[in-house]
C-alpha cells in the first residue's frame, strides 16, 4: 500500500474515532472553562500521554518544516492562538473538528472553510509586514533564517569555488574544475557521456530538509532564471540532502517538470563546504563564472528573484 | 452501532496513530518525522486555491504533502460514521436552513482561524497533541494563547447572549 494511501486510511480513522467517540480538543476546552466539566478532556490528556512516548526517540522540536517561524516561539505563537481561539468560539470548533463537522454534513462549516482559505490567503498577503514587525519579539534559534540577500563575509565560508565533485542521482557525475584559462563544469551521465560547460553561471538549489514539496514559488523563481539565461551559460543545479530518491525526488521531478541536473548529499560533504547543516532552510547560491559565489541566502522569494536578475545581467557583461 | 465509545478511548486511538504517524509514516516519505497537522496541512492544502483567490500571493507553512492525503481521510471517516450511525441524510443535509447570524460567525472565524493558524504556525490538534507533549515552547505559548482567545470569546458571548 502507498504511504499516501496509508495515510488517507489513517485519516479515516480519525474522522469515524472522533464522531463515535465525540473527541474534540476545543469542546473538552470549553467545556471546561464554561462548565468546569473534564470528562471530556481526558480523552486529549490520554492522546498527548500517549504522544509524550516519542521522548524514548526523540521529538525533534520543530514539527514543521521551514518557514519563517519555525522553531521560533514568540509573540506570533501567543497572537496566533488567541486569534484563533476567537475563531474557534465563533464556528464552535477547531480545524480538525470543523472536518470532522463537514463529513458530518454541517452547513455552516462549509462558510467556515471558504473563509479559512480567505483568512490563511489574507495572512499570505500581509506576510512580510508581520514577519517584519513580530520578529524582534521572536526567539531566535541558531537556525534562523535569513530573510535578504547576503554574502557570507567570514573566513570560514570559501566564497571562490575552485573543484567540488558529486554524484548525481541518476549515478552520473558532476565535476566543477578551475582551469588556466576557463572553468568547466563536467556533466558525467552513467553510460559515460560527457557533456562540457565552459565558464557556467552556476546557479545551485538546495532543498529544504524535509518537505521540498512546500515551496513551490521558490521553484518557479529559479525556472523563470533558468529560462531567461538559460542561452548565457546559466545552469541550474538541484542538491538534496538526505531524501529518498524514489519517494521525495522523482515526485519532485514530477511534480514540478523539472531538467535541472539533480544530485543527492546524504553525508553533506559537499554542503558542507557552503556552510550548509541539516538545519539550514532551503538554500540558493549564484555562482560566477570565475567560481566565486556571489549570492548565497536561506529562502527564495520575489526580491531575491529581483536580486538574482540584476546580477546574472552584470556577470552575463562580464562585470 | 451505538455512540457509547467512551471519549478516552478516542484519545487512545489517535494518540498512537499521531505517534505511529510521527516515527514510521512521515519519516518514509519525507525523511525527518512529522507529526499530525489539521489547520495547517488544510491550509497547505487550500494554498493551491491561491492563484484563484489572490494572484501572486505565497506564503509557506511547510506542511509535507503527506498530510493532504490525511484530512479528506478525516471528512471520509467522519461522514461514513454519520451515515453508519444514521445521524446524517441528504434529506435532512438539503432541508437544513442557516440564520444569517450563524453564517456570519462561521465567516468571521473561519477568516480568523486561518490568519491564526498561519500567524501560531499551526492548529489547536498539532500545537496540543504533539508539540505540548514534545515540551515545544512554540507549542505552549500558542495554546496559552488559544485558551485565552476561547476565555474571553466565551466570556464575551456569554454577556451578549445574556
Amino acid at each position: 500500500m502507498s504511504f499516501f494511501a496509508l495515510a488517507f486510511l489513517i485519516g479515516i480513522i480519525i474522522g469515524f474515532t472522533a464522531h463515535y467517540t465525540r473527541f474534540c480538543i476545543f469542546g473538552s476546552i470549553a467545556e471546561w472553562i464554561g462548565l468546569g466539566e473534564t470528562r471530556r478532556l481526558l480523552g486529549v490528556i490520554a492522546a498527548i500521554f500517549i504522544f509524550s512516548f516519542i521522548h524514548f526517540w526523540g521529538f525533534q522540536g520543530n514539527i514543521s518544516c521551514g518557514g519563517v517561524w519555525k522553531g521560533y516561539p514568540g509573540l506570533n505563537s501567543f497572537i496566533g492562538g488567541f486569534i484563533q481561539g476567537i475563531g474557534y468560539v465563533l464556528i464552535i470548533a477547531c480545524p480538525f473538528t470543523l472536518l470532522v463537522r463537514l463529513g458530518e454534513g454541517s452547513k455552516s462549516h462549509i462558510f467556515a472553510l471558504i473563509f479559512f482559505a480567505l483568512g490563511i490567503s489574507l495572512f499570505g498577503y500581509f506576510r512580510e509586514p508581520i514577519v517584519d514587525l513580530l520578529s524582534p519579539f521572536t526567539i531566535k534559534t541558531q537556525t534562523f533564517i535569513k530573510s535578504s540577500i547576503w554574502v557570507d563575509e567570514s573566513k570560514k565560508f570559501k566564497k571562490h569555488l575552485s573543484y567540488f565533485n558529486i554524484q548525481t542521482i541518476d549515478g552520473g557525475k558532476i565535476e566543477y574544475q578551475e582551469g588556466k584559462k576557463s572553468n568547466l563544469l563536467i556533466h558525467q551521465s552513467p553510460n559515460g557521456n560527457k557533456r562540457v560547460l565552459e565558464n557556467p553561471i552556476l546557479l545551485i538549489y538546495i532543498a529544504p530538509p524535509c518537505c521540498p514539496f512546500c515551496y513551490p514559488q521558490a521553484v518557479d523563481y529559479i525556472k523563470e532564471l533558468e529560462n531567461k539565461f538559460t542561452k548565457q551559460g546559466l545552469v541550474v543545479l538541484g542538491i538534496f540532502r538526505d531524501h529518498s530518491i524514489d519517494d521525495t525526488i522523482k515526485p519532485f521531478i514530477k511534480e514540478y517538470n523539472t531538467d535541472w541536473i539533480l544530485a543527492r548529499d546524504p553525508e553533506y560533504k559537499l554542503l558542507k563546504r557552503f556552510d550548509i547543516t541539516p538545519e539550514t532552510f532551503l538554500t540558493v547560491m549564484l555562482i560566477d563564472k570565475k567560481g566565486d559565489i556571489r549570492l548565497k541566502q536561506e529562502g527564495f522569494r520575489e526580491k531575491h528573484l529581483l536580486k538574482y536578475k540584476q546580477e546574472i545581467s552584470l556577470i552575463i557583461k562580464n562585470k | 452501532m451505538k455512540k457509547n465509545i467512551p471519549v478516552i478511548t478516542g484519545g487512545i486511538i489517535i494518540g498512537i496513530l499521531n505517534l505511529y504517524f510521527y516515527l514510521a509514516l512521515s519519516p518514509k516519505i519525507l525523511a525527518r518525522s512529522t507529526a499530525i497537522s489539521i489547520g495547517g496541512g488544510l491550509a497547505t492544502s487550500l494554498a493551491y486555491l491561491e492563484d484563484f483567490i489572490f494572484k501572486n500571493n505565497n506564503f509557506f507553512s511547510g506542511i509535507p504533502p503527506i498530510i493532504w492525503t490525511l484530512i479528506p481521510g478525516v471528512v471520509v471517516g467522519s461522514f461514513a460514521g454519520a451515515v453508519i450511525s444514521k445521524q446524517f441524510s441528504w434529506k435532512s443535509f438539503l432541508k437544513t436552513k442557516l440564520r444569517t447570524a450563524q453564517i456570519i460567525k462561521s465567516c468571521i472565524g473561519g477568516l480568523l482561524i486561518g490568519f491564526g493558524v498561519m500567524l501560531g504556525n499551526g492548529c489547536l490538534f498539532k500545537h496540543a497533541l504533539s508539540g505540548l507533549p514534545g515540551l515545544s515552547l512554540e507549542s505552549i505559548l500558542t495554546l496559552i494563547g488559544i485558551i485565552s482567545g476561547i476565555w474571553i470569546a466565551m466570556k464575551i458571548e456569554e454577556k451578549f447572549e445574556g
